[in-house]
């Protein structure tokens, strides 16, 4: 079953056109990554399913219906920034957000324990750092254990190690089955949490599917020698590899990942009359892939 | 009305609770203005006590049954601050964005509206209870009895505080800004009204009718001036007219601020 499903979502801000016909759906029990570059419509999107923008066109269901304000209870969600009564302390915000969830006030402590906030409970949330604040936003969404999570950005804010704090939790949180979905403009914290991604670029849905798929890993080996035009006219002869491109280092050949063999391209070069002057393997970057997905 | 609306309701005002509980700033406000409201009364029965015989005519009866017009038209110059508590309120929630996080957390949006018109009756009737605490305190003090007679002044004075706190309530809802939408409240109410009243009136229709019926005058007119009332407001309509106007404007306030709060992006 699917958790979320969007139809043909647009929206515009004005003349602005923020996002374009994007239609995904979120399978039960998925980490679900929104990835995209600053701008791209992650959060739009997302607000778009809290009802707190309306689309321009398109709809949208929670859990094979229409979502209302009783589904969103069932959903623990961040956007964007946390937003708290700045007077009130932690405590009194989740008092307040646990109210309007319905769930009583009975594990409030203990998603204060688990995000590393129990000892400030009573602080006002005016005093909390920007990564305090991102921790409470984060407990706030974990009242009533919820089984379907949103967070926009989860570790904006927050210091190397809270960021780990975060990614573990997630990895915990998926690993009790619940479906998470998570915006990010980061690549590798999509890649070690994710097991579903979309692409978003300015508005419009690049790619969805399971995270292997979209983000295949690829293999890349850097060959030169002296007289660059045989080197080329010998290699293209080889076979083997995915694709081959020049660059100012020399040649790239792309292999499926993890299949290419820097020996048998030694042998073959050398048996076919040319010593390599550089041979090295560079596994292709995530990052690169991220930009070539999203840089056409 | 049933059972669940009434539990919706508790709900939405128990919320409204918890978020003004503890948040000092407000019963700061809300003290100062319950002290100034016996504080203006007690300046104008000092001057009203001190005169008392020499003048030709009272300007502040506080004897019954006429203490309930004088309280209720000295109070209503204090009228901004119930609607800059109203403004107060409603602003916060858009600039801590929390008027998003209730709706993601699983308010409706009509729900989140209509508990600030709640919020908003409370203060009204809050505002209606201090003045006709005032009324029998003064009005006992002054004439050493008590009666109910012309305690329709207090009702008017109820109609009025709805009329302030809801126009604020509108301002908020459409400006968002805590500053921008006090500036205009106070403005219009202190100035504007009177401006384009006047204005209109005097140039275009050549009556001292179209003022009367403006947002905030209906209420002012609705509890007159206790002295000179005939020279201020003559040819004013009667009570009843000018209830239904009021009862007007207060649904009108309550209606556009539902809709924009439904259908824009928040």
């Amino acid at each position: 079953m699917d958790v979320l499903t969007l139809n043909n979502i647009t929206k515009y801000y004005g003349r602005i056109q923020a996002l374009n016909n994007v239609s995904f759906s979120v399978p039960a029990g998925s980490v679900f990554g929104i990835l995209g570059p600053n701008g791209s419509g992650k959060t739009t999107m997302l607000g778009i399913v809290m009802d707190i923008l309306k689309p321009s066109s398109g709809s949208f269901q929670f859990f094979g219906g229409p979502a209302t304000a009783e589904t969103r209870k069932q959903v623990g969600t961040l956007l964007e920034t946390p937003n708290f009564y700045h007077y009130l302390s932690a405590e009194r915000n989740l008092v307040i957000a646990a109210e309007i969830k319905g769930k009583g006030h009975g594990n409030i402590d203990e998603v204060l324990r688990k995000v590393n906030l129990h000892h400030r409970k009573s602080s006002k949330f005016s005093t909390y750092s920007l990564g305090m604040k991102q921790r409470l936003a984060i407990a706030s969404c974990l009242l009533g254990d919820p089984g379907v999570l949103v967070f926009d950005e989860p570790t904006n804010g927050l210091d190397p190690v809270g960021i780990a704090e975060i990614r573990e939790l997630i990895k915990l949180l998926a690993a009790e089955g619940k479906t998470i979905i998570m915006a990010s403009h980061m690549l590798d914290e999509v890649e070690k949490v994710c097991t579903h991604v979309a692409i978003l670029k300015t508005g419009n849905l690049i790619t969805a599917g399971h995270v292997d798929e979209v983000l295949v890993n690829e293999d890349i080996v850097e060959v030169a020698a002296r007289d660059m035009q045989q080197l080329e006219a010998v290699l293209s002869g080889m076979g083997g590899f995915k694709s081959l491109k020049k660059s100012a280092n020399g040649i790239q050949l792309l292999y499926p990942a993890g299949t290419a063999n820097l020996e048998e391209i030694n042998q073959y070069s050398f048996t076919n009359g040319l010593v390599l002057s550089h041979l090295q393997l560079k596994k292709k970057s995530l990052e690169t892939k991220f930009l070539e997905l999203t840089n056409n | 009305m049933n059972l669940q609306t009434i539990k919706n309701m508790l709900h939405l005002i128990k919320l409204e609770w918890l978020k003004v509980k503890y948040y000092r700033a407000f019963w700061i406000f809300l003290g100062l203005y319950v002290i100034g409201l016996f504080g203006i009364n007690y300046v104008a029965y000092q001057f009203q006590d001190t005169l008392k015989g020499q003048l030709p005519i009272e300007f502040f009866p506080y004897n019954f049954p006429r203490v309930y017009q004088t309280i209720a038209w000295i109070s209503s110059w204090l009228l901004y601050f119930p609607g800059m508590l109203m403004i107060l309120v409603i602003s916060n929630e858009y600039t801590f964005k929390t008027h998003r996080q209730n709706i993601i957390d699983g308010l409706t949006r009509h729900q989140f509206i209509y508990s600030k018109i709640l919020f908003g009756t409370i203060i009204a009737i809050l505002t209606t209870f201090f003045c006709f605490l005032n009324a029998v305190v003064f009005g006992a003090m002054y004439s050493g009895k008590f009666s109910l007679e012309g305690m329709e002044f207090i009702g008017y004075s109820f109609v009025q505080s709805l009329c302030y706190v809801f126009f604020a309530m509108i301002l908020a809802v459409l400006m968002r800004r805590s500053g921008l939408a006090m500036a205009v409240f106070f403005l219009y109410g202190l100035i504007f009204e009177q401006l384009i009243g006047g204005i209109v009136d005097n140039k275009i229709l050549n009556s001292h009718n179209f003022f009367y019926y403006m947002p905030l005058e209906a209420s002012d007119v609705l509890v007159p001036i206790t002295f000179g009332n005939k020279l201020f407001y003559k040819d004013a309509p009667s009570s009843g007219i000018l209830l239904t106007v009021c009862c007007f404007y207060i649904l009108l306030y309550c209606f556009v601020s539902i809709r924009k709060f439904e259908r824009a992006d928040l």
